[in-house]
């Protein structure tokens, strides 16, 4: 995704330059113009750091959280990050400023933002069985973040206006907390709910049930987990709770047969369900 | 075979009860005594037969067809797709809506459902701090969520990405 990108950057930047050099021939052409822009074509080519990464995921979260607050059960709340953390640690970015949360809505779906914020509704949790369960859904949101799969499609929706904002946004180096109310742009703010109304790349939603499985797998859970609820999804099918979701992300069973062929190898990985704390903690549990 | 045996004899924590619903064999597929792919065949289930599912374990699912006994088939090879028809929410998302406070300082009313999350809520949401700070307070250690994971047995292994050597 990020590398055509680049490569559509530096041919415009080389466009750009060139003009340069005709400029003289051509009156109108404002040349401190064109020099900003190739200043900010250059900047672009650079990667999004990750204090600015965490920072613009602190922002998305906390628009999401203005659609539907936390959950009030605190005990619910710091099982769901114990859950997500230690899925985390599987990964190949484990010291990220990794924060779950429930989310006190009867709407079917889980959210991601960049850096490592992760919403889960109420209403998509108590449909899941097993902790097993909830580890593929949270999996499936790890990798988002892993792949910075938000960042890249908010480049896409926003362009240059998205990453000259992320180039002025003042961040402190250590990244994530401390930092509430930060303003970022109107702007910015625009292009996260973009993203957030209008989905992701669907190839990077089947390339985060790849990733899901795997995470899941590793940490000890059943792999077959992320499978499950995406079959408990497909019976959702036409019901007003699941409608973003629907909107946002390939069908289940277009997302089950692409696992389809996947899902042989883990046949042999033992994995743990882990149901009775789960039906403990989550209350309601299990109600599809 | 003798690990998939101790993996069953595991027991509670293995094996998952799903609410009663009907699913559909995508495919023509063999019902199975055993949840493993060399246990005895018992039939052979044309596609587009509807199944009750009983419950699942692992990759495999318990079903009764119509005409046979009950066995196991292929997760993948079910589509659960009509059957939504169940009856779900007690009362547990009001009594959350009831000790909601509104911290965007709007009034929302919510009715007995919980708060939905669709385009126009999204699109219309101020970035909420408060509820992202409390979110921040509940956050893990690498310690307590490895605390968690030992105390469900949960043991981690080494499994590569598709596509990964």
């Amino acid at each position: 995704m990020r590398r055509p990108n680049k490569e559509i950057l530096s041919i415009t930047l080389g466009v750009l330059l060139s003009a340069q050099v005709w400029a003289f021939d051509i009156p109108n052409l404002d040349f401190n113009k064109i020099m900003s822009a190739s200043k900010n074509l250059v900047e672009a080519t650079k990667d999004v750091s990750e204090p600015q990464e965490i920072a613009i995921g602190e922002g998305m979260a906390a628009v999401v959280l203005g659609a539907a607050p936390l959950a009030k059960n605190e005990v619910l709340q710091r099982y769901v990050n114990r859950v997500g953390r230690y899925l985390t640690l599987q990964t190949e970015r484990p010291d990220l400023p990794w924060y779950f949360g429930v989310l006190d809505s009867e709407s079917v779906n889980a959210f991601a933002t960049p850096g490592g914020h992760i919403l889960v509704t109420y209403g998509l949790l108590k449909k899941m069985n097993n902790e097993a369960e909830l580890a593929g859904v949270l999996s499936h949101e790890i990798a988002h973040v892993l792949k910075k799969h938000h960042l890249a499609a908010m480049k896409k929706a926003g362009g240059m206006t998205f990453l000259t904002d992320v180039a002025s946004m003042a961040v402190d180096q250590t990244g994530g907390g401390g930092s509430y109310g930060r303003a970022l742009s109107q702007n910015m703010i625009s292009g996260m709910k973009e993203v957030l109304v209008r989905g992701l790349d669907k190839n990077d939603e089947y390339e985060a049930d790849r990733m899901g499985v795997v995470i899941a797998t590793r940490a000890g859970y059943d792999p077959y987990g992320l499978p499950a609820v995406l079959q408990t999804l497909e019976g959702l099918s036409g019901r007003s709770e699941a409608t973003l979701l629907f909107s946002t992300h390939p069908a289940p069973e277009s997302r089950l047969s692409a696992m389809d062929g996947q899902m042989g190898k883990f046949e042999h990985y033992q994995g743990q369900s882990v149901s009775e704390r789960f039906r403990k903690l989550v209350p309601n549990g299990g109600k599809n | 075979m003798k690990l998939l045996t101790a993996g069953i004899a595991f027991g509670l924590t293995f094996s998952l009860s799903v609410a009663a619903q009907d699913a559909t064999t995508l495919k023509d597929v063999e019902l199975k005594q055993e949840p493993f792919t060399d246990a005895a065949t018992m039939a052979t289930l044309p596609k587009q037969t509807t199944v009750e599912v009983i419950k699942r374990q692992g990759g495999w699912t318990q079903v009764k067809p119509p005409a046979a006994n009950q066995g196991w088939v292929r997760m993948l090879s079910l589509r659960f797709g009509s059957g939504g028809a169940r009856q779900s929410d007690s009362g547990v998302g009001s009594l959350l809506n009831v000790a909601r406070t509104g911290s965007s300082g709007t009034t929302v009313i919510t009715g007995v459902k919980g708060l939905d999350i669709t385009s126009s809520t999204l699109q219309n949401a101020s970035p909420n701090n408060d509820e992202l700070k409390r979110m921040h307070k509940y956050g893990a250690s690498k310690e307590e969520a490895l605390k968690l994971a030992s105390s469900a047995s949960l043991q981690s292994q080494s499994v590569p990405y598709a596509g990964d050597k």
